[in-house]
């Protein structure tokens, strides 16, 4: 039952939480349940900026099952304003139109479906920014 | 360190066994190691694979193949930690060597991935690697070293092409290897326009994955010497972790384990790396071959690709890289690969008799856990 692990990551999934380090400010994503590897200090969940900039990308041609009807697509490595770096799909934007530098914001998405049971998981994706 | 050898080496050609069980692959591979080193008595038995158990095509693996060697007794123990499988059975033999527990023992890897879809293949090595952030990310093995190629292109200012030369040298140099899954070289231009798997990536870029099983005996040279068995030695070993899931790492690509684990090798060996005669990389892609290469600290941070493009890497120069085709021609058995490049290794010693050195370099994921082994050849006749 793969299903069960999406539900359990669902929140800092949906919502873009990470981890801080009270001490050093550190920032991570996903989240870390230990401590923070910089400097050993405790962490605490954050809701974390939901802009940033693309640091670099890809156009995946062959993908997983789960994500095999939506070849070609596009994942971004992303640096949000706070520091933090992630990886996340870009959406809303063509292979094309995408540039190393653009700016970018977080929006809620449809990731996968799951065939049989018709599960379908949401998960924040990344697009151009507006304004 | 010093004093521990391998006298025996097996493999098969790495491609698709169709006809063939994972533990009969092994055991022709095993097969071959142990009469390379006259049969001897085996206490211990240390199988890497990296997907035997994920995929459900045998679980607890080692006992399997253990009982089909004919092993009455002795230790029998399975490794599954991705690329890095093998490498860790090799580095758990030696220990087992060291303490005294063992006189010989059997170490090595196997995997099959031709009895499983190609998709399932992939979301295994998906989940061995991160599941949380490659899955809601739709991010593949391949498309995470696609963005690390993107990023040193950006950084760098260095084009694809001189990244995917190592690709067209590791194809060069895997026609003069027996069990290499490619036997043909390629130019670049094939190469550049071949298919992309993930942008800027090509399957030239990726190396592709098989069967495939190799087994070592490794025993203590004071043995090897006694019984008049031609060895390699083990001079020394690192082995080092980098931080995951990746995204909390604050440089891409600098491959600090790798580093570490070269540093420790070379200097428990106590070698330089200038004396070094071959050098065999864990390229699994061709951008992870060249950030291994600075890793290693045989190219400057940024100049890896220019290096491999100048042809300073090529068979005829001082230190040769990927002198059996690297994992791109030789092809990608994961939990056996680290094997496979340490039989090549001691194929490599039988052909050139005088004493010369070589480093081994594997890992797990990218650069999630290096193994690094100093090797030299030598000799009872």
């Amino acid at each position: 039952m793969p299903e069960i692990t999406e539900w359990r990551d669902r929140i800092w999934r949906y919502r873009l939480i990470g981890s801080r380090c009270g001490g050093c400010g550190s920032t991570y994503y996903p989240p870390r349940n230990s401590r923070c590897l910089k400097c050993g200090g405790d962490l605490e969940e954050v809701e974390l900026p939901r802009r940033g900039k693309l640091l670099s990308y890809t156009v995946v041609y062959q993908a997983p099952t789960l994500y095999k009807y939506s070849t070609p697509y596009i994942v971004g490595y992303i640096e949000l304003l706070d520091g933090t770096r992630l990886f996340a799909m870009l959406t809303d934007v063509e292979p094309d139109e995408v540039r190393v530098g653009m700016e970018l914001e977080a929006t809620l998405r449809k990731l996968y479906t799951y065939g049989e049971s018709g599960h379908i998981v949401y998960g924040v994706k990344f697009r151009p920014a507006v304004g | 360190m010093e004093g521990i050898v391998a006298v025996g080496y097996g493999l098969v050609r790495v491609g698709e066994y169709w006809a063939k069980d994972i533990v009969s692959l092994a055991a022709d591979a095993a097969s071959m190691a142990l009469d390379m080193a006259k049969q001897p008595s085996v206490d211990a038995l240390y199988v890497g694979s990296a997907l035997s158990g994920a995929l459900g095509i045998q679980g607890n693996l080692a006992i399997h193949v253990a009982d089909e060697l004919g092993f009455a007794d002795g230790l029998a123990v399975n490794i599954s930690a991705g690329g890095a499988s093998s490498g860790l059975a090799v580095l758990s033999g030696i220990d087992r060597l060291l303490s005294g527990s063992a006189e010989y023992v059997l170490v090595g890897g196997v995997e099959k991935v031709s009895d499983n879809l190609p998709s399932d293949v992939l979301e295994a090595i998906l989940i061995d690697i991160d599941r949380r952030v490659l899955k809601y990310s739709g991010l593949t093995d391949a498309g995470l070293a696609a963005i690390m190629a993107r990023l040193y292109m950006e950084e760098y200012g260095v084009s694809k092409e001189k990244i995917t030369s190592l690709s067209v040298l590791d194809h060069e140099n895997g026609v003069n290897n027996p069990y290499a899954m490619f036997r043909r070289a390629v130019s670049l231009d094939m190469a550049m326009s071949a298919p992309l798997v993930a942008d800027p990536l090509t399957i030239f870029d990726v190396a592709p994955y098989g069967d495939g099983a190799a087994f070592l005996v490794l025993t203590t040279k004071e043995k090897a010497l006694e019984e008049g068995l031609d060895y390699m030695e083990f001079l020394g070993y690192g082995v080092a972790r980098n931080r995951v899931p990746i995204s909390h790492r604050s440089n891409l690509l600098s491959f600090d384990a790798s580093a570490e684990a070269a540093s420790v090798a070379l200097s428990r060996a106590n070698i330089s790396i200038d004396s070094l005669r071959f050098v065999e990389l864990f390229d699994n892609f061709s951008i992870t071959g060249v950030l291994a290469l600075e890793a290693l600290g045989l190219s400057g941070s940024g100049s890896g690709a220019d290096d491999v493009w100048s042809g300073k890497f090529n068979l005829d120069r001082q230190v040769s890289v990927d002198i059996m085709g690297g994992l791109k021609a030789r092809g990608h058995p994961i939990g056996a690969t680290g094997a496979y490049q340490l039989c090549e290794a001691f194929m490599r010693f039988e052909e050139a008799p005088r004493r010369e050195y070589g480093l081994v370099h594997m890992m797990s994921g990218f650069d999630d856990q290096a193994i690094v082994f100093v090797v030299g050849g030598g000799g009872s006749a």
